[in-house]
């Protein structure tokens, strides 16, 4: 739903894959929300600390710079710490969403169980 | 006087040699040896008791003797030179020679050959008309004999004509010496030279003892030994009874006869009785030290050798000890112990020797089929097993024998006294090497089980570890496997999870038609992706299986190239880049290839070029090397980071791009070199690639021509 009001809220989508990368990206513009890509872990970081954005969507298993990499900086950096980070994966174990939640990310989705209204969903409720 | 006694110990010394000779050499020929050195004896003896008769009556007696015993002489010489040196047997006509010495032995005692003595000092004899009888007999056997001989020299080679000639030579002399003193002289009327004629002998035993020497006839010092002994301890009981006679006739019985006579004979004999053991035993012991320094006991020898052959079992030991206490009992030395199996050197045990004994095959054959123990000294010269002795420095060669098998050899160098190995050194030598043999034998089998048991460890080792790497091989290609399939199915999905966003978008109200042609667009090369990626996979599978099979036809790989160009167009024109093909200046001959699989190749290197080429463009070329097309696929694009390249060819791999975003093309499935790879080699080419990083890219590979 767009907003009126103010400014769009921003989205940063970090991705390899560019067919996923293009749908969410498709999808997030027709609600209105503001869209970057970035394609691997270095690429997403500059991006996330140069555009500060609200919300991040980060892949884990990226070239360069994992996912996992990338939450931590941001998430342990002062200016960014308080960039909303949803991780989206395709990795299912426990452990690496544990330790996903240890680094501070605030929502964990699997890309092959969760269908994109889900993600969706769940930009919105954060960015609310 | 003197000259007397000279003659006499001949005579002795002559019988002796003649007995030993009998009872060691049994035989026919040893038997007439032995006989004939009687008669010579005899004969000799008869001539200079003659000297000392004071009588008529016997003079003719010693006269008689002298004729009878010189008749047995030509014929034995007969049978001699007939058997010699290694005959067994005479014709029975020959036999019935014997007659001949027996009518003339009766035609001399009834004084038909000498009929009597004209005159004692010196004797002369008148001769009856049978002498020509006798002569003729005697000049002709001898003259047969010496005819035999000769023949036998001329025909007779090696060995054999060595001992002729010397038996020939010594013969000759002494025969023509006492044939012209005793029946040339005397025939003329000059007797006085008679008595020379037993020197003559001296010609004979010397020579036959040289050449007993030269060439081990027979053991030549135990005969010599022996005759010297027994011919002292003969003349000093001989001495001694004329002593014991002298002494009881002067002082105690004097002018004795009858009973006395009797009594004194009686007293001598039972002092000679007394007396003979213990002085045998002094000349033994004398004539021991004197010729058998280095002498060993036989008994001692062989246990000692025994024992060490019972002492180990472990072979290099059991030789090292057998040779130690071998050459250090019988005083040699040099000594090497060779083992042999199947015509090669087994083992090599060596003291003393200088060079090492690296018998060489064809030796190794030679004294295998000569089989023999060989004496360096009775091989004639030209014979290899001289060559062979001489080059190892070698007295003695003896064979180690196991159930009539040679399992080796054992070389010995000469004695440390310097004297040469007797026939009975060497009898002694073959007992002891066929005990060692046995010793060896069974040290041998123990090493080879032992040898046996580290050959089996090891191959048990090697087929634990061999089992444990296919293990780990197997685990490993488990391990592949599964990484295949999870990698597999996360490249399904994600282009399966876009398919799915963009479907879902479709129900969306906000959806209007301009997005739904994008989002048409959008699936359908999620849908294309995804088909090129199941028929990578199909081929990965087939490649990983070996089930890809070759439709291999002649292809003109310039239409090939021009074909898969075409199918890029399109995309170059967008990304503004170019595509060329650098012809070759000269056609090339087709290739022998499957026109489909290769043309994979070229859309695999095509698109992966156009995939990373953002200015420039691609440059195709063809040119023929080494009877082999060579295809290069260049690009100018961003190159390839050092340390991707060793991976580029494997299953999935993908290079980390410089900019994802700005590689928006589709996603590659990371098979593709995977497969152009495979396929290249199926066909026996080879492919490769040089990039530099910023600049560009170069993929070569090979195809085989027709």
């Amino acid at each position: 739903m767009p907003k009126a009001s103010s400014k769009r809220k921003r989205i940063l989508i970090v991705e390899d894959d560019v067919a996923l990368r293009n749908v969410y990206e498709m999808r997030l513009k027709l609600d209105g929300y503001d869209v970057i890509v970035a394609g691997d872990g270095e690429e997403g970081l500059s991006i996330a600390v140069k555009e500060k954005p609200d919300l991040v969507m980060l892949d884990l298993m990226m070239p360069k710079i994992s996912g996992m990499d990338v939450l931590d900086i941001l998430k342990s950096t002062p200016e960014t710490k308080k960039i909303s980070v949803i991780i989206l994966t395709a990795l299912t174990q426990e452990s690496v969403k544990t330790k996903g939640f240890v680094f501070g990310a605030d929502d964990f989705m699997v890309k092959s169980e969760s269908k994109l209204e889900e993600i969706v969903g769940k930009v919105k409720s954060l960015l609310k | 006087m003197i000259i007397t006694l000279l003659a006499f110990f001949l005579c002795v010394f002559n019988i002796i040699l003649g007995v030993t000779v009998f009872f060691r050499k049994k035989g026919l020929l040893s038997i007439f040896f032995f006989l004939f050195t009687v008669s010579v004896s005899v004969w000799a003896s008869s001539i200079y008791l003659s000297e000392y008769t004071l009588s008529h009556s016997m003079a003719l007696i010693w006269m008689k003797i002298t004729f009878i015993s010189s008749s047995l002489m030509p014929l034995l010489l007969y049978y001699f030179a007939r058997l010699f040196p290694d005959y067994k047997e005479i014709t029975n006509f020959e036999k019935m020679l014997i007659i001949i010495p027996i009518i003339i032995s009766f035609l001399t005692l009834n004084n038909d050959i000498v009929t009597g003595i004209e005159q004692i000092k010196p004797i002369t004899p008148s001769f009856g008309s049978f002498y020509n009888v006798f002569f003729t007999y005697f000049l002709s056997f001898i003259l047969i004999s010496f005819f035999i001989l000769f023949r036998k020299l001329i025909s007779f080679s090696g060995i054999r004509k060595a001992q002729t000639q010397y038996v020939f030579v010594g013969l000759l002399v002494a025969l023509l010496l006492g044939m012209l003193t005793n029946l040339f002289l005397p025939s003329l009327g000059y007797q006085q030279y008679g008595k020379l004629g037993p020197f003559s002998i001296v010609f004979f035993v010397a020579l036959t003892t040289y050449a007993i020497i030269k060439h081990h006839l027979m053991d030549i010092r135990l005969i010599i030994v022996k005759s010297i002994t027994y011919s002292l301890l003969f003349i000093t009981i001989t001495l001694v009874y004329t002593f014991f006679i002298f002494i009881l006739g002067a002082f105690v019985f004097q002018g004795f006869t009858g009973i006395e006579a009797y009594w004194a004979s009686m007293i001598v004999a039972l002092v000679i009785a007394f007396t003979i053991q213990p002085i045998k035993r002094v000349f033994t012991r004398w004539t021991d030290r004197i010729f058998f320094k280095d002498n060993y006991n036989f008994e001692e020898l062989t246990s000692k050798l025994n024992e060490v052959a019972t002492s180990t079992i472990v072979l290099p030991e059991l030789l090292f000890k057998f040779l130690n206490s071998l050459m250090e009992k019988m005083r040699i030395t040099r000594g090497a112990l060779i083992l042999i199996e199947k015509g090669k050197i087994y083992e090599t045990e060596s003291i003393g020797y200088k060079q090492a004994i690296n018998l060489l095959p064809k030796e190794i054959k030679h004294l295998v089929n000569d089989n023999k123990t060989e004496v360096f000294d009775e091989i004639e010269e030209g014979d290899f097993s001289k060559d062979i002795m001489r080059s190892y420095n070698t007295s003695l060669i003896l064979h180690l024998k196991t159930e009539g098998e040679i399992i080796g050899f054992l070389f010995l160098g000469e004695k440390k006294s310097g004297d040469i190995y007797s026939f009975q050194d060497i009898r002694v030598l073959e007992i002891i090497t066929d005990q060692v043999a046995l010793g060896i034998q069974n040290a041998k089998a123990y090493e080879k089980t032992q040898k046996f048991n580290l050959v089996l460890r090891a191959e048990i080792d090697r087929a634990t570890k061999e089992l444990r790497d296919v293990n780990d091989r197997l685990v490993q290609a488990d391990k592949s496997k599964d990484e295949f399939i999870s990698l597999a199915s996360h490249e399904i999905r994600t282009p399966i999870a876009a398919l799915e966003g963009y479907l879902s978008m479709l129900n969306l109200q906000k959806v209007d038609i301009k997005a739904r042609d994008e989002i048409a667009k959008r699936s359908y090369e999620s849908v294309e992706r995804l088909s090129t990626l199941v028929k990578d996979l199909l081929d990965v599978s087939r490649i990983d299986q070996k089930r890809i099979k070759l439709n291999k036809q002649p292809t003109r790989l310039e239409r090939l190239i021009q074909r898969a160009m075409e199918g890029f167009e399109l995309q170059t024109r967008d990304k503004k880049i170019y595509i060329k093909f650098q012809k070759p200046e000269k056609m090339l001959p087709e290739a022998n290839i499957d026109p489909e699989r290769v043309g994979e190749v070229f859309n695999n290197l095509i698109s992966n070029a156009i995939k990373y080429t953002y200015k420039g463009g691609i440059t195709i070329s063809l040119e023929e090397k080494d009877n082999m097309a060579q295809i290069t696929v260049s690009d100018t694009g961003m190159g390839i980071p050092k340390n991707a390249i060793s991976h580029l060819f494997q299953k999935f791999y993908q290079a980390e791009t410089a900019s994802s975003v700005l590689s928006n093309e589709r996603g590659g499935t990371g098979l593709g070199l995977y497969i152009s790879k495979n396929i290249v080699e199926m066909h026996g080419g080879k492919i490769w690639v040089e990039s530099t990083e910023g600049k560009g890219t170069a993929f070569y590979f090979t195809l085989p021509l027709i």
